[in-house]
């Protein structure tokens, strides 16, 4: 990343940022011109991470440098003997913001090979289709990408492989349209929005993915860009604390037995699975992106229970599955990423009518407001 | 083939997941009011003798509780005895549970498996005692001897119950599991420590922390030696032996892909520990 040594030099990241918006042209933007290329833009990941402490990161092909502002990191990885310079910021322990001027290409190589080895314990975070949507609304809306890969069939499915990308002013209505279609309609689940979003004195037209890739396509200044940043960040966060605070199973010791706390989430499918058996070996695979492996128990043709760790955090989390329905159990410690992850991802290679619900039925991400 | 749990364990989950919610199969204790309050219980009475059953549900409509004893064998006269001494003001003055007064009503229940519940049903004869006992037979749960004095209850259980399908994750196992069915749920822990020293009590505490911090020291010696006893067998075991490597700080390390080594896991408790040759007892389903 060129000029990343001037953030080891004064660790002044929006001093750094706001010359790059300078450099590249982004604010010729202001006058409406239309800006839909990603190549040398800025590019902000939000990962998620289970590990407080940095040395775990200083291993193989990664160095970390410290700056002389104490959140921020300068990160340099080398792929095939080249090293590649990339900005961390760890003032938020849990999200972690790392800043590419790196094509998306290279930038997603670099950030899959350290987010995505078993041992990292990092993770994406996970926009699942309706969280998307509603971040939409945080500004005027520009457009969206649908990605989809029909990967388990259910009863009467046709094979179908969804990828588009719109641009234009109505968004979310060209967005229904095509929800009301048969078949393309289970496969409108957003793998990225665009939007414009305005503060007082200016805006930033952001491209956002389904796995926390903020790409900036223009902007007046940088603050607009932190600003999303960290409201959708703070959105996430709250999501993130709920699962963990309200359905994971608990226990405590009373002074004559033991109290237990059980309250679990569900996926809930839109259509009965077709091959419960190859549905729950694709998941448990231990492969990306699901990261889930374990002990699967078939109980029935059409009941498995599967007790599982998470390979991103090495939590475990216990399954109970039948072909409309599955359970979800998050052990004491276990990371409520892996609720994100999983619903997101179901979301693009099953159906994007997928819910994720708890014991009184309510649609978990309808109750969780961006304005929480 | 999968190994299975001791018929308590069976019975235990079987009436948790009958008193919690839940949207993957019928609560109806749940949904009739009897929730689960306590698991494990031991408290002593007003005469200082301890009480011990299995599990307390709670029904704060109607104000009763439901002592349950999961019990796949014989009738224990002392301890079925001191059930039947066990009055509301014991409860009371042991502060076991809120809101509970002298309007309360309480009772016991016991529940066996079809195999053995005739065992339990002569016991109880013998000693002249009238618990109801339930059996847990082809995926129902019905009353077969004596009567609830609760009406829901009576109710219930006489037309039978389904639980078919239950959850084994709250209560995972008990001292009376087999090696081969303790060591299968420790599979996912040790898959979790790939590559990290470990030693048998960090297996329990990850597999099960509930249980971990809630059981006392004896019982949790037992079972961590239990769990040490097991993974020195597997150490050994030309299956497993390549994944152990050594460890510095802890007495155990493991080496190897997730995928290879729970492949050799489940091979090893198959093979070695008797998973394989584990008849199915029909009646506990």
């Amino acid at each position: 990343m060129s000029g990343v040594q001037r953030i080891g030099d004064t660790g002044d990241l929006r001093s750094y940022l706001e010359d790059v918006l300078d450099r590249k042209g982004y604010k010729k933007d202001e006058e409406g011109e239309e800006s839909t290329a990603f190549k040398g833009k800025i590019k902000t990941y939000l990962i998620e991470s289970n590990s407080p402490n940095l040395n775990n990161l200083r291993q193989d092909r990664v160095m970390v440098k410290d700056t002389p502002n104490k959140i921020l990191k300068s990160f340099i990885f080398n792929k095939n003997g080249k090293n590649y310079e990339l900005v961390l910021d760890i003032s938020d322990e849990r999200f972690w913001m790392i800043y590419s001027l790196y094509d998306s290409e290279k930038s997603q190589k670099i950030i899959n090979d350290w987010v995505l080895r078993n041992d990292s314990k990092l993770d994406f975070v996970w926009f699942p289709s309706k969280l998307l949507e509603k971040y939409m609304g945080l500004g005027t809306e520009t457009g969206f990408s649908l990605k989809y890969i029909n990967k388990f069939r259910t009863n009467g499915d046709k094979k179908i492989n969804v990828s588009m990308r719109f641009w234009g002013d109505s968004g979310k209505d060209i967005l229904e349209s095509l929800r009301k279609n048969t078949p393309i309609g289970k496969g409108t689940s957003l793998s990225g929005i665009s939007l414009n979003y305005s503060v007082e004195d200016g805006f930033a037209k952001e491209n956002i993915s389904n796995f926390g890739r903020f790409t900036l396509l223009s902007a007046t200044s940088i603050d607009p860009h932190f600003l999303l940043l960290d409201k959708i960040k703070r959105n996430y966060s709250n999501i993130i604390n709920v699962i963990e605070s309200n359905h994971r199973v608990e226990g405590h010791k009373t002074e004559f037995g033991m109290k237990l706390k059980s309250n679990p989430l569900y996926i809930e499918f839109p259509k009965e699975i077709e091959n419960l058996e190859d549905f729950v070996n694709t998941i448990f695979s231990a492969r990306l992106p699901f990261r889930l492996s374990g002990t699967i128990e078939k109980s029935s043709d059409d009941f498995y229970r599967i007790h599982a760790v998470d390979l991103h955090s090495k939590g475990l989390v216990d399954f109970e599955i039948d072909p409309n329905l599955m359970a979800i159990y998050l052990n004491d410690k276990s990371c409520g990423n892996i609720i994100m992850r999983l619903v997101t991802n179901m979301q693009s290679f099953m159906d994007e009518k997928i819910k994720l619900v708890s014991n009184d039925d309510s649609d978990f991400f309808k109750s969780h407001s961006i304005d929480e | 083939m999968t190994p299975t749990s001791s018929n308590h364990t069976l019975l235990m989950n079987k009436i948790i997941s009958l008193s919690i919610a839940n949207k993957m199969y019928k609560p109806v204790l749940f949904d009739n009011n009897y929730i689960l309050d306590l698991i494990e219980l031991e408290f002593n009475k007003s005469d200082g003798r301890k009480v011990n059953p299995d599990l307390l549900l709670k029904n704060e409509i109607s104000n009763r509780l439901l002592f349950v004893e999961c019990k796949d064998g014989s009738l224990e006269p002392d301890q079925a005895k001191r059930y039947n001494e066990m009055g509301i003001n014991d409860i009371i003055v042991a502060k076991l549970t809120s809101n509970i007064s002298e309007e309360s009503k309480h009772e016991l229940a016991y529940i066996a498996t079809d195999k053995k519940v005739d065992k339990l049903k002569i016991g109880m004869d013998k000693a002249s005692l009238v618990f109801p006992i339930l059996v847990s037979r082809d995926s129902i749960i019905a009353l077969h001897h004596n009567h609830f004095s609760c009406e829901v209850l009576q109710e219930l259980f006489s037309l039978g119950v389904s639980s078919k399908r239950y959850s084994d994750t709250l209560y995972p196992f008990g001292a009376d599991d087999s090696d081969a069915y303790i060591f299968y749920r420790l599979i996912p822990a040790l898959l979790s420590f790939i590559g990290s020293e470990f030693n048998p009590n960090d297996l329990l505490e990850k597999t099960f922390p509930r249980v971990y911090s809630n059981i006392g020291r004896p019982a949790k010696k037992e079972l961590v030696g239990r769990i040490g006893h097991i993974l020195e067998k597997a150490g050994k075991d030309k299956i497993l032996n390549n994944f152990f490597i050594a460890a510095v700080e802890k007495k155990y390390k493991l080496k190897g892909g997730t995928r290879r080594l729970n492949k050799a896991l489940n091979k090893y408790i198959d093979e070695k520990l008797g998973a394989g040759s584990i008849q199915v007892d029909l009646s506990r389903f």
